[in-house]
């Protein structure tokens, strides 16, 4: 009979109290393993630090809430910022590229992002990795749309079925722009960040829809006012006709799938703004004096993402570790109840030491044997424990994605658990000496008394 | 040569304490022998010293002065862990009180017999032919508390024996179990230790079960006062 099977059979006797123990050690590691997965794994969704852009324009307001709006779309947006600011940055010396970025509709809750083409050259979401195309094309002129991996997952979608977009950033099914049905000319591949999560298309396309709306509400409220006064009512002048002016661009006919033409027209200059631009700087000895530069100006400010994410770890770090200091706890008490339950149950046990020191255990063996069921009870509760936390999270894992944003995914093992589970196992034998002591001494001739 | 010898054995037990009533009692046995395949009952009256005697043969406890050789050792020298080893391989115990581990069924109590000595293999099956030839083919998966007293004895009588040990210690094996039960459980232990070329010391107050061996000595026979 080998000793694990003796072990497994001293536990199987004491089999709820062992059970109980090890649940509470269970409860503690899957508190700590899923602390720490979580604490990992969101630091991976927010480190997308080698886009090829190391610095963020956007409307004056908080530095945070431009990055984690424009990297992660996470919030709102500080607001808008006059296409003439984008243009005159782009113009300055220290800058290498500019990738400029509008937000302010949704398709089925997924932000639009109307940025230039240069988006599927330039960006990067991993350190010299370039965004892919999973199918189709990048948008080759306004009124297209390409779709992130994850929106065409969520929303079942693919190249060449239509959207239409909607005002504002949240889903609703109210607020559908008249003019924002255009198709999916590409969906990107897969890139585990926030790029899965957008809907891009060209610059002008979220203007031109945008301006299109308030025409039209100009328009009805003409009427209205008309009518209110007796007047007749005017005749119906939004007919996108061309205009004349910077922004010129061609809306052909989709297949028949808008209901409405977009022609040629001018947007008047206040429709035309950015609410975000990615900077790509010629030297990072420009990054200082750039953002400086930005920032003493009244239009709008300049972040760096890494600086403001390091900045927003260190406070959450804070939460973080108290946070894990009290699952650390409960492993200890988890595993000083391992303890208790060896301690209290020694009395009763020394009958048993001592008769399978009479069979010939050695004071070492018994000695182990307390060890081992206390490193046994550790192992099941850690085990468990692990379990419970990658179940946790999986289940956890959609709900965590929408509060958190970025693109949240869990591995089935860290190396954390690995050592969590060997510091759960030293612990559980170092709590277990003491009891492990006390039987290597039982004195086993009189714990065989009454033999006649 | 014997297979167990004892010379100018001392052994002084517990403290000449008056405050704690408790007085104290030395067994000396200046020699005692027992022969290879001897089956002999030990018998005396209650304290005087049969089961420390079986507690010094087996080594679970050391004199103050003297040898006891067992299988041409002297037990008494060797250490603790030693002793433990010895008396794994070479050494039986039945115990009154039966002793086994109510966590394990009778099958594992009675492997448990041969879990610590070293090179032992087909344990199980011995075990299990062990247990069937004592009648308890049916009990193997069942815990002691699910058997009645004498299949208890049987399962210790089982262990006591499963690793061929050269010598079988029997303290009282029929003190718990009624007079039908006794001369079949002395029958038992007597027949397999005999086929196992084992040497068997019994000891036991019963003038019933002294009377079915072939030889019987009074402990007063052979200790000093």
């Amino acid at each position: 009979m080998s000793f694990f099977r003796i072990v497994l059979g001293f536990l199987r006797q004491r089999l709820f109290a062992s059970l109980l123990t090890a649940a509470s050690v269970a409860v503690g590691v899957a508190l700590v393993a899923a602390i720490l997965a979580l604490r990992l794994e969101s630091e991976r969704a927010f480190s997308q630090k080698d886009t090829g852009f190391e610095v963020i324009v956007g409307a004056k307001g908080s530095p945070l809430q431009l990055v984690l709006n424009t990297m992660y779309h996470l919030g709102s947006p500080n607001g808008n910022i006059p296409l003439a600011v984008y243009e005159q940055l782009r113009a300055d010396k220290r800058v290498s590229a500019m990738l400029p970025m509008v937000f302010g509709d949704n398709v089925g809750g997924y932000k639009v992002i109307g940025t230039a083409p240069e988006f599927f050259t330039t960006f990067r979401y991993r350190k010299n990795i370039g965004i892919q195309m999973a199918e189709g094309k990048p948008f080759e002129k306004n009124y297209q749309v390409v779709i992130g991996t994850e929106v065409a997952q969520r929303l079942a979608l693919r190249v060449g079925d239509s959207v239409t977009i909607r005002h504002g950033l949240a889903e609703s099914a109210e607020g559908a722009h008249e003019h924002g049905k255009m198709p999916i000319v590409g969906i990107l591949a897969p890139t585990q960040t926030a790029i899965d999560k957008g809907v891009y298309s060209t610059m002008e396309t979220v203007w031109d829809i945008h301006y299109h709306e308030y025409e039209e509400a100009q328009e009805e409220a003409e009427a209205a006012a008309a009518k209110a006064r007796g007047e007749a009512v005017p005749e119906h002048k939004h007919e996108h006709h061309d205009h004349d002016g910077e922004h010129k661009h061609e809306h052909h006919d989709h297949e028949g799938e808008h209901d409405h033409e977009h022609h040629d027209h001018a947007i008047p200059p206040e429709w035309t703004t950015v609410t975000a631009m990615a900077v790509k700087l010629k030297s990072p000895i420009f990054f200082e004096s750039f953002i400086r530069s930005v920032n003493e100006g009244t239009a709008a400010q300049a972040a760096m993402p890494i600086r403001e994410i390091m900045a927003l770890f260190e406070i959450v770090g804070n939460v973080n570790g108290v946070l894990l200091g009290i699952s650390y706890l409960v492993i200890v008490i988890g595993v000083f109840s391992i303890l208790v339950s060896l301690y209290t149950t020694l009395n009763e046990r020394r009958r048993e030491i001592a008769i399978l020191r009479a069979l010939g255990a050695r004071r070492q063996t018994i000695f182990l044997l307390i060890l081992s069921e206390s490193v046994m009870i550790a192992l099941v509760g850690g085990v468990v424990g692990i379990g419970l936390s990658q179940l946790g999270l999986y289940l956890a894992q959609d709900r965590l994605k929408a509060s958190i944003g970025g693109n949240l995914t869990f591995a089935p093992f860290y190396t954390f658990d690995a050592w969590l589970l060997a510091g759960v196992i030293g612990l559980s034998a170092l709590v277990a000496l003491l009891p492990a002591i006390k039987a290597y001494r039982t004195d086993v001739a009189r714990n065989l008394a009454p033999l006649s | 040569m014997p297979l167990l010898e004892i010379t100018n054995l001392v052994k002084r037990l517990g403290r000449n304490n008056a405050a704690q009533n408790e007085q104290q009692f030395t067994l000396r046995i200046p020699h005692f022998a027992l022969e290879q395949g001897a089956e002999l009952v030990l018998t005396g009256a209650s304290g005087s010293g049969k089961t420390t005697l079986l507690n010094l043969i087996c080594g679970i406890i050391a004199p103050d002065e003297g040898s006891i050789k067992l299988l041409n050792t002297n037990i008494v020298g060797l250490t603790e862990a030693a002793r433990d080893r010895f008396r794994a391989g070479n050494i039986g115990i039945v115990y009154q009180a039966f002793n086994l581990l109510q966590g394990f069924t009778a099958l594992e109590n009675v492997m448990l017999g041969a879990a610590f000595q070293k090179g032992n293999v087909d344990i199980p099956v011995r075990s299990e032919e062990l247990l069937v030839r004592l009648g308890l083919k049916e009990c193997l998966r069942r815990k002691p508390a699910e058997l009645s007293i004498g299949q208890q004895q049987r399962v210790a009588v089982a262990r006591a024996l499963i690793s061929k040990p050269a010598l079988i210690l029997a303290d009282e094996p029929t003190a718990s179990i009624d007079e039908a039960n006794s001369a079949t459980v002395i029958e038992e232990i007597r027949s397999l230790a005999r086929e196992q070329g084992s040497t068997l010391l019994v000891v036991s107050h019963d003038k019933n079960i002294a009377q079915m061996f072939p030889a019987t000595q009074a402990i007063h026979d052979f200790i000093a006062p």
